[in-house]
This record gives C-alpha cells, structure tokens and sequence, in this order.
C-alpha cells in the first residue's frame, strides 16, 4: 500500500518535472528539470523492484550525462529567448493537442492488453552480473566497444582546428 | 501489483509523449537532445514495467545497455553541437541549411 503512494507521489513529480523540461526557455532550468525528472525516475525504477538499475539511472543518466550537458551548455553560453520554433510558437495549443491526441491513440492500444499479474520480488545484483557475464557477454563486449568510439569520435570532432 | 506495473507503463506513455512534443517544438538543438533523453527514459520504465512481470534480470540488462549507448549518444551528439557552434555561431535549428537543396532553403527560411 505504501509502494503504491510513494509510486504515485514521483509519478506526479517526475511528470511535472518533464512538462517544466519543454516549458522552461532557459535550457539552464530545462536541463535542471530534467535532471530532477531522471532522479524521480530512479525513485520509481525502485518501486518496481531493480534497486542496481535505479542506483544507475542516478549515478549514470542524472550523475554524468546530465553533467555533461550542463557543461556544454554553458560552454556554449546560450541565451534563453526565443527557445520555440518560430512555426510553433503561435500554435503551441495545436503543439499540445498533437500530443494528447497521440497519447489517447495509445492508451487506447494499452488498454486492450489483458490483466498484467506480477511478483514480488527484487532483481538483485548478482543476478544481474552473473546473467551479464554469461548470457549477454556478446553484448556486454560490443557496448564497451561502442563506448570506445564514442569517445574517440566525440574528441576528434570537437578538436579545435590546427591554425 | 498489476496496478503499479500499468501504472508504469501509462507514466512511461506521458513522458515520451512530452519528450515528442519537445521534439517537435523546440530549436534549440540542446533542447532537442535533451528531449530524446526525455523519451530514452520513457522507454526505459516501460522496459522496467514489464520485466516486473515475469521477475526475469534480462530486462535490467536491457536498461543497462540503454543507458549506455544514451550515455554514447549524448557524448557524440555534443561534440557535432560544439563543432556546429565553433563553425556557424549559434545552434538555432530553424537557421540550419547546409542539408538543404538549393531554392528551396530560401523559400522556408524566407
């Protein structure tokens, strides 16, 4: 019963926060809410039950790449006017109804899913891992890869030019 | 327990619903990519929600892998947005035309 209050609670505050990420002009304040979007987020990825997930959502998603927008952001010192596009700026009513109108087809679609049951139980770290090292080193190998050429990629690109 | 994993799932459809519109109405180009941020984190409790029904770990992995080619994502992303930046001086997405073809760049930017 207190899982399904706490769960409500930051379903609310992570859904007001993700509204004030596209209200904000400032893209200071909108990183910042989204920021806190990604924690609440966390929070709820506890509710569910993968506590590691949750801890690397905050550590990962909100700890480091947020950071790093943050830091982009600012590196690039940009002002806040004029953050919405000029075509939508006289029709954002239009904007969100475009939106609600997507939202009502799909929950139309959800809602003909049949009783979802479940159980209680907690994925925990050594499940994790040891299904990682086993079943998905494949991937596990290939993401790191990935990782390796993000970095490469993102360093040669943003390398000023040699005069 | 059923309650909370449609719960999760109808939370994740709002905020990838929010990260569309930010999307779509946004132009500054950061904005955009925090937007799509928006949505990966969406897709990711509707993963969560639904490996909670079986209890199975493959689903955690998925997120894991998620966040981790985000994480790639966002890095080369910034790095094309800075290099953007150094070269045209603003990265209002609305003034972009190098992709554009020749008249018809004049035409929608008037």
């Amino acid at each position: 019963m207190i899982t399904v209050a706490v769960f409500y609670i930051l379903a609310i505050i992570s859904l007001i926060t993700a509204i004030l990420v596209i209200v904000f002009k400032n893209p200071v304040y909108s990183a910042m809410s989204l920021v806190f979007t990604m924690i609440t987020l966390g929070g709820i990825f506890l509710v569910l039950g993968s506590p590691f997930v949750a801890a690397i959502q905050v550590l990962v998603y909100a700890g480091a790449i947020m950071v790093l927008f943050l830091f982009v952001i600012m590196l690039l010192n940009l002002r806040a006017p004029d953050s919405i596009s000029k075509e939508f700026r006289d029709r954002k009513i239009l904007a969100v109804f475009f939106g609600l109108f997507f939202l009502g087809i799909i929950i139309f679609a959800i809602s003909l899913v049949q009783a979802i049951s479940s159980q209680a139980r907690n994925i925990s770290l050594r499940e994790i891992f040891l299904t990682l090292m086993t079943k998905y080193l494949l991937p596990f190998e290939l993401v790191s890869v990935l990782l390796l050429i993000a970095i490469v990629g993102a360093v040669l690109i943003a390398l000023p030019e040699k005069k | 327990m059923s309650s909370l994993i449609l719960s999760g799932l109808i939370l994740s459809l709002a905020l990838f619903t929010i990260g569309v519109i930010g999307v779509v109405i946004k132009r500054d180009a950061l904005s955009v990519l925090m937007s799509i941020e928006l949505m990966l984190n969406a897709a990711n409790l509707t993963i969560l929600s639904a490996a909670k029904k079986w209890g199975e770990v493959d689903g955690a992995i998925l997120i894991l892998f998620v966040i981790t080619v985000a994480a790639a994502e966002a890095g080369v992303g910034l790095a094309i947005f800075i290099h953007l930046f150094r070269f045209k001086g603003n990265i209002n997405l609305d003034k972009q035309t190098l992709l554009c073809e020749g008249e018809s760049a004049e035409r929608i930017y008037e």
